[in-house]
């Protein structure tokens, strides 16, 4: 009996591969969408004061 | 070749252990892709900064033509925090502009780590999902925004350290090993601290003669931040206050357990990227009980080491916040020298990491292999980027690329043809927002940037506590300013002869106030530089020697390791030639 990585052929795991970094890139691209719609959303809400209080290590 | 059920080699009995090759040696293919998968990674990171100038957040502060000073050779008598990592950036700023070197180093953190994880797994769909699982953490995210890069790059060298340590373990030569360990040196004592851990825990306790001689080399490389910090005179305090203010924290609803199992859980929560506190927390977690329920097996079966060394640093980040754990942890941290090192215990989590890396990596190949599950496999490899989707574009837009404006390196010059003297960092604080570099929190970039010794405050103000610092002449000057004294006297008595004040920050008008009538020497919008004349106190002298002592001692062993023409003092011995087979 074959192992799994027998029956999956040379071409099969190009397929695999090319998908995985296909949905990789997908993927990225995804989550540089969602991260500037969190940027700009975020943006808004940190503005810098005008007044500059202590500043401390934990601060954004 | 004997195989586990999940179809990976398995360490034991196959041609590998016998040749210190088998898939970690037969590497090729998987290194360059998951170098391929890293850059890609870095570039969605670091793309909104490449090109425009330095970044500066939290404790990563670069400046232009960096000064080699006192501080950072670990001959001025401070906490060798940045030795040996600034002055290796330093000496490549000579030759690069220095916005090249930081963003080299920043990229080569993806890159490196990327390719060192991929290499540790068979096949390329595990070497990709590998790949981006190590690259793409919240452990990144949150280091990278806090600043800390030197950690980050013994993140990354950490995958090459355990490659070296296994195929060592396996009969291979240990010279990989003791250079990668060096590499770990270079960025510094936390990443040394881990690597070494980690490799020691790779390569086990036998024979012991192999795992001394790692011990000793490391140590010996290690002696840039070592010979400084025990030289140091009053050694190296630590405020205990500190163990609860660096403790690991919950940054996701998942708890503090759930913020750690997923490479979270930095104790700062003004650097979590944005979106771990939501859903997306969840969807971490179900990535990495995925990956280690289907690919944990054979991680533990070619490296139980690296699994313990992963469990370990999970229980050490955790420690801090685990009442218990927190008085031992206080106790080493107080009392035994270099216990410091453990505060701040999320930022061990490195080889939990790296376990949890390799483990998805394992789990995609297993899926990848049957075309069923295939589609399964792609989903798990990308699982890392779907639930942190904050860390691309600048971690979410929080990293910004600036220049220094002129007056800053006008105010350098200023201070290089001023008659010798200690230059004070002012206002009397440890942060800055510089409105030039968006704003940020950021360490007072003042100190690195002038070719002086500079007393700074070093205590780390949070906003419940403050976290003493270790330089007893900058707590003087803190108890003085608390007490009233005239600033002047103050900072004369403490040995300083000018001071530097950084104009627009919270105290700075108090403290031009108090400087008022002394002579400038240098004015601009952001910056005044003023002379302190009459008798100053004295300062502690450079000590040469500790750099002769520590960087010629890790460069001799260094040299030796890579000059050594003899292979077999280096190679570890198979379990047939020990046994004598």
């Amino acid at each position: 009996m074959l192992s799994d990585d027998r029956r999956t052929g040379a071409s099969d795991r190009g397929q695999i591969l090319i998908s995985t970094l296909v949905a990789a890139v997908v993927g990225g691209l995804l989550a540089l969408g969602a991260s500037l719609v969190l940027v700009s959303s975020a943006s808004n809400t940190n503005a810098p004061p005008v007044n500059k209080p202590l500043i401390t290590y934990d601060q954004k | 070749m004997s195989r586990d059920p999940l179809g990976a080699a398995t360490g034991r009995g196959r041609v590998g252990a016998a040749t210190g090759r088998g898939w970690l040696g037969a590497a090729a293919g998987r290194g360059p892709l998951g170098a391929a998968v890293g850059l890609v990674a870095g570039l969605l990171v670091l793309a909104p900064v490449l090109g425009r100038g330095v970044v500066l957040s939290y404790d990563m502060v670069f400046v232009p033509d960096p000064p080699i000073t006192g501080s950072v050779l670990g001959t001025d008598g401070s906490v060798p925090r940045a030795v040996p990592t600034e002055l290796l950036a330093d000496l490549l700023a000579r030759v690069l502009p220095v916005a090249a070197v930081q963003q080299g180093l920043l990229l080569a953190v993806f890159v490196l780590a990327g390719a060192g994880a991929a290499r540790l797994v068979p096949g390329l769909p595990a070497a990709a999902a590998a790949a981006l699982a190590y690259a793409w953490t919240p452990y990144v995210a949150e280091r990278l925004l806090i600043g800390h890069w030197p950690f980050l790059l013994g993140y990354a060298v950490l995958p090459w350290v355990v490659g070296a340590a296994l195929a060592a373990r396996r009969g291979g030569s240990l010279r990989p090993l003791l250079l990668w360990l060096a590499a770990a040196a270079a960025a510094g004592s936390t990443s040394a601290l881990i690597a070494t851990a980690t490799a020691l825990c790779v390569i086990g306790l036998r024979p012991a003669s192999r795992f001394a001689g790692v011990l000793g080399f490391a140590a010996a490389v290690n002696l840039p931040w070592i010979v400084p910090a025990l030289a140091r005179p009053g050694g190296v305090p630590a405020d205990p206050a500190g163990v609860a203010a660096f403790a690991a924290r919950s940054d996701t609803p998942l708890g503090l357990a759930g913020s750690l199992l997923t490479l979270g859980g930095v104790w700062n929560p003004a650097t979590v990227p944005y979106g771990r506190d939501s859903a997306l927390a969840t969807v971490a977690l179900v990535a990495v009980l995925a990956a280690l329920v289907l690919g944990l097996r054979p991680v533990l079966a070619d490296s139980p080491g690296l699994v313990a060394a992963g469990a370990g640093s999970l229980l050490l980040a955790a420690a801090g916040a685990v009442p218990g754990l927190d008085a031992v942890l206080r106790a080493v941290v107080v009392h035994v020298p270099g216990g410091g090192l453990l505060r701040d215990g999320q930022k061990l989590l490195a080889p939990a990491a790296l376990v949890v890396a390799l483990a998805a990596g394992h789990a995609v190949g297993r899926l990848a292999r049957a075309p069923r599950t295939a589609p399964w496999a792609v989903l798990l490899a990308v699982l890392p980027v779907l639930a942190l989707p904050g860390l691309a574009w600048g971690v979410g837009g929080r990293l910004a690329a600036a220049h220094y404006p002129a007056d800053w390196l006008e105010l350098r010059a200023a201070v290089a043809q001023a008659p010798p003297g200690e230059v004070a960092a002012l206002p009397w604080g440890t942060y800055r927002r510089l409105d030039w570099a968006g704003d940020r929190v950021v360490l007072d970039p003042l100190p690195r940037l002038l070719d002086r010794r500079t007393l700074a405050d070093d205590a780390l103000p949070l906003s419940r506590v403050t976290v003493r610092g270790e330089d007893p002449r900058a707590a003087r000057v803190s108890a003085g300013l608390a007490a009233g004294e005239r600033l002047p006297d103050l900072l004369r008595s403490a040995g300083v002869r000018y001071a530097a004040v950084h104009r627009g920050q919270p105290g700075s008008a108090a403290t031009e106030r108090a400087l008022a009538g002394l002579p400038v020497l240098f004015s601009s919008r952001d910056l005044l530089l003023v002379e302190l004349p009459g008798p100053t106190g004295p300062t502690p002298g450079d000590r040469p020697w500790v750099a002769v002592l520590g960087l010629g001692g890790a460069v001799l062993c260094l040299g030796a390791v890579i000059v050594r023409r003899r292979p077999g003092l280096l190679r570890s011995r198979t379990p047939d030639e020990r046994t004598g087979a």
